[in-house]
């Protein structure tokens, strides 16, 4: 079950309405901008990092390159659920000021393409507790769904790209 | 020229190029108190077999100016003549023009005539000053006058060198540097050259309230004649912090010398330029263009070992897909699980495919350390300083669009060593210091990352007034508190670095943003080290795009990782009872009279072992700086040689850990970074 | 009142370095009314950011019709004086003193 993209963008984008990849996390639906998903593929054996936080899965071989995955689901204060052969990895690649980067998150299940306008993405109101409000950039409401909008560039800030100050002194 | 004989040039040209560097280093090395016969003579037969190279494609040019080279070097090699500082010198300008004539012969484009025939005088000049048998010790200058020998006087008129004179307008564009490298210096040197006349303008001065003192406000006319080439005149010029604008003028035009002005009158006009062409100096026939032209060109020189595996893994490719074909093409429809078995071994084929063709593109760094032994030799020959180059790690291997941005900051580092961190010799013997400084640049492979060294054991630099400086530029809070490390990479801020460091370092401290930005491009890091008093260090580091280590592959707790064979000193089977406990250390063992500490790898990582008890497993004894450690893992698995994959390129950096590989069955493992864990373990003791 | 003219006694050593503690003393003397001496006796090394300084506040003055008067002799100074082509003295100023003179 893996489809690939070619294509690659930055995170912005200058049109009004644009696609946008459904998934679903618990009871929740998510999407994330189509132009930034690479592929999606079936779960596969990710290798432990040390002292890693406990959403941090760990690293992925995709096909030579060495990929960090994410469980959306523990990150955004759900259960972790168990991984089966439905589980899904949602391998994203963005542009950022320090590069490429390449890394998945798995989700429960991968649903459709859909077209959001700009225009009619929400704020988030404050959820209190469970979801992390910074990873979202909004919500949109299509058809009879309300769709939380991922923030991938926050996603990568926060979790992917080196902590500003280093955790040990001297570190090398 | 036809085709065929092209190929033949190229192989001529890059022959040429390589025997001009040898030519350069030898030159280099050369010591005028104790000459090394066999390197003089190697540097003749360079000399000798260009022009025999030249001779057989009729570069007539090349040919005849190699002709007289040749002559002082046979010479020089026979003893007839004392290798002196002045001969060294010319001999090595004179590679310079030959690689500038090489250059224009392949690219087709004319010679420059007039510095060619300027050296060439010069050289006869010098076999012309050949001591009598009786007259050993003299030593001899050249100069440009008119001897008396029948080999001057033979000379065709036409390369007969004319006095040209030469006007430069000079304006000093950075801020007053120490009394060494004054504009007058500069002056010095020109006025060296010929007769020279100054006049100083002073219509920028502002009134003396406003005046900053660090800035040079005045701007000078120089007007110089000379024999010399504009080379010469160019060569001074580039080493001052000025916007020079050259002209050169015939002498025919007669011309009042200017005096110079006194403080009190309105600075007279200029002299009116007469219209003389504009001469900017057109791609020197110095050397250091034509090194940087061979690191940027698009070709590669390749092992031929590279081309070996290349080759291998292709084979294995082909294997592996006519084994997928036969599969498929077979009798009945084959099971899917031998097909995708099949594909993961051509998955894994095409991978090393791709990692091979990556080693192709690997040089080690000599290339981009190549300039620096002339880089050094002429500017501390030009500020006085004594020094002396050590470099290591040549061999160390970079990707080649890394090698080729790599090498401006390396120079920007190595001209702020030798203009500001070594002192001048009286300095360094008051500060009981030898009088002779060390520069020194080291290369070095360090998991995931090359390191570059670039240092000096000069004055270093002054961490309290760059911290208050930065305290004063509002950069640094009052009541923060910076480690020294953190003191001295402030220098690195862009506004910090072009005001307050010029005052540090007492001059330019160019470009240390500028050095950091290109390194940061690169995906590197750049730190800055350094002592008052004892010299300064700048350590890149630069993520490799391939590294290959060879390590042990150990189990802990169900997951493999991989120590890199060059720390490991010993892998040992306990005893039970072996291993005590020290208070404040924790659990050590010992090994070889010492006691070392143990670390238990699953702790550190946070994984549940196959067992607890030390005799179980294995322990290996690693090094690092001296410092030994023991790694307790559940069992040894083998010995193998990884790929290495940063971890930072996706990801980032983690304590512990120097970079990921994937291991043969597609699964990642995780390289352990042995300098990291000896440290940790010896933060851990100490806490 | 000061009946003798203040003496800026150069030091040994003029540089980059020290130009800013010259210009502050300078500058206290940039408007003084009477002559204003400046003395290079013991002057063994002064580069070029010194000697504009002292060059600026010169003409600075001249431009008030203040006069400077230099005094003492030092082979180096005028070496380095030479070397960058700023001379001082033997002109004749906008006032009736030389505004820069050179006593010897």
């Amino acid at each position: 079950m893996n489809s690939n993209r070619s294509t690659m963008a930055t995170n912005d984008s200058a049109e009004t309405s644009h696609q946008v990849l459904t998934f679903c996390l618990g009871s929740e639906t998510y999407a994330v901008d189509i132009l930034l998903v690479q592929e999606i593929r079936g779960w596969a054996p990710v290798t432990r990092l040390p002292q890693a936080p406990i959403y941090m899965l760990g690293m992925l071989n995709l096909r030579g390159s060495i990929v960090p995955v994410i469980d959306l689901r523990v990150r955004f204060g759900l259960e972790q659920a168990p991984f089966t052969p439905l589980t899904v990895i949602v391998v994203l690649a963005v542009h950022t000021a320090s590069g490429r980067r390449e890394f998945g998150l798995v989700v429960d299940s991968v649903s459709d393409v859909v077209d959001i306008d700009a225009a009619e993405l929400k704020e988030t109101p404050s959820l209190g507790g469970k979801a992390s409000v910074e990873l979202i950039k909004g919500l949109a409401a299509v058809a009879d769904r309300m769709l939380i909008l991922l923030n991938v560039d926050e996603l990568i800030r926060r979790d992917l790209e080196q902590a500003q100050a280093p955790a040990m002194a001297g570190a090398a | 020229m036809t085709l065929e004989m092209d190929q033949f040039h190229s192989g001529f040209f890059e022959e040429a190029f390589e025997s001009l560097d040898a030519m350069e280093t030898a030159l280099l090395q050369l010591d005028p108190g104790a000459p090394n016969a066999e390197a003089i003579n190697s540097i003749f037969r360079v000399a000798h077999s260009i022009k025999g190279g030249s001779g057989m494609f009729s570069f007539t040019e090349v040919a005849s100016f190699t002709h007289t080279l040749e002559t002082l070097l046979d010479e020089l090699r026979a003893g007839r003549m004392p290798v002196t500082r002045p001969t060294i010198d010319l001999l090595l300008k004179s590679t310079d023009v030959l690689r500038g004539m090489l250059q224009a012969t392949q690219r087709k484009s004319p010679v420059d005539q007039q510095t060619v025939a300027d050296i060439q005088f010069d050289l006869e000049q010098m076999l012309a000053k050949r001591p009598s048998a009786a007259d050993t010790a003299a030593v001899v200058q050249v100069a440009p006058a008119p001897t008396n020998t029948s080999l001057s006087s033979a000379k065709p008129e036409s390369l007969r060198p004319k006095q040209m004179t030469w006007t430069i307008e000079f304006r000093p564009t950075a801020r007053l540097p120490e009394p060494g490298a004054d504009p007058s210096r500069v002056f010095c040197e020109l006025a060296e050259l010929g007769t020279m006349a100054l006049v100083a303008h002073a219509d920028k001065l502002p009134a003396f309230a406003d005046l900053d003192p660090e800035v040079c406000y005045l701007t000078w006319t120089i007007t110089l004649t000379t024999e010399l080439t504009s080379e010469a005149i160019q060569n001074i010029l580039d080493w001052a912090e000025a916007d020079c604008q050259l002209r050169a003028e015939e002498p025919a035009s007669s011309r009042p010398d200017p005096a110079p002005i006194a403080s009190n009158p309105p600075p007279p006009p200029p002299p009116s330029p007469p219209p003389a062409t504009n001469l900017t100096p057109t791609g020197d026939a110095g050397g250091n263009s034509a090194k940087a032209a061979t690191a940027d060109s698009n070709s590669i020189r390749v092992a031929t070992e590279k081309l070996d595996e290349l080759m291998n893994t292709v084979g294995e490719i082909v294997i592996a897909q006519s084994m997928l074909m036969q599969l498929v093409d077979g009798a009945e429809p084959p099971p899917v699980d031998r097909i995708r078995a099949g594909l993961i071994h051509l998955e894994r084929n095409v991978r090393e495919l791709q990692e091979s063709v990556m080693r192709v593109r690997m040089l080690p760094i000599r290339s981009a350390f190549s300039r620096f032994p002339r880089l050094v030799h002429d500017l501390s020959a030009r500020l006085n300083k004594q020094i002396e180059l050590k470099m290591t790690g040549e061999q160390t291997e970079l990707d080649k669009k890394v090698l080729e941005k790599i090498g401006d900051p390396l120079v920007h580092l190595v001209r702020n060593s030798i203009d500001h961190g070594i002192e001048l010799p009286e300095t360094r013997i008051a500060a009981g210091k030898s009088a002779v400084g060390t520069l020194f640049l080291n290369a070095y492979q360090l998991g995931g990352s090359i390191v570059i060294e670039v240092g000096d054991d000069g004055a270093g630099l002054n961490l309290e007034r760059i911290l208050s400086k930065a305290r004063a530029k509002g950069l640094v809070g009052p009541n923060d508190s910076l480690s020294n490390e953190a003191v001295a990479n402030l220098i690195f801020q862009p506004g910090f670095s072009t005001t307050e460091v010029t005052t540090e370092l007492s001059g330019r401290g160019v470009g240390m943003d500028v050095v950091r930005r290109n390194i940061e491009e690169l995906g590197g890091t750049v730190e800055l080290r350094t002592e008052v008093g004892k010299g300064s260090s700048v350590v890149i580091t630069l993520p490799l795009t391939l590294a290959i280590v060879d390590g042990l592959s150990v189990a802990v707790g169900g997951e493999v990782y991989i120590v890199p064979l060059v720390a490991i000193i010993a892998s040992l089977q306990f005893k039970r009872g072996v291993a005590r406990q020290l208070a404040g250390v924790g659990e050590v063992f010992l090994f070889r009279g010492d006691y070392i500490p143990i670390i238990r790898l699953h702790d550190a990582f946070n994984l549940e072992p196959r067992c607890h008890d030390l005799d179980l497993g294995s322990v290996m004894v690693v090094e690092c700086d001296g410092r030994k450690v023991g790694l307790f893992v559940d069992e040894l698995l083998g010995q193998q040689q990884v790929v290495v994959k940063s971890m930072e390129t996706n990801y980032r950096r983690i304590e512990g850990v120097s970079g990921a590989t994937i291991l043969g069955d597609g699964s990642v493992a995780l390289i352990l970074d042995i300098p990291g864990l000896v440290r940790y373990a010896a933060e851990r003791s100490a806490a | 009142m000061i009946t003798d003219p203040p003496v800026v006694l150069l030091p040994t050593r003029s540089s980059v370095r020290e130009c800013a503690a010259l210009k502050q003393q300078l500058l206290a003397l940039v408007a003084y009314p009477e002559a204003v001496r400046i003395d290079v006796t013991d002057v063994e090394l002064i580069d070029t950011a010194a000697l504009q300084l002292l060059f600026a506040f010169c003409r600075e003055r001249i431009a008030k019709d203040l006069s400077t008067i230099w005094q003492g002799d030092s082979p180096a100074f005028r070496a380095a004086a030479t070397a960058v082509s700023l001379q001082v003295g033997d002109s004749a100023g906008p006032s009736s003193h030389s505004a820069c003179q050179h006593d010897a």
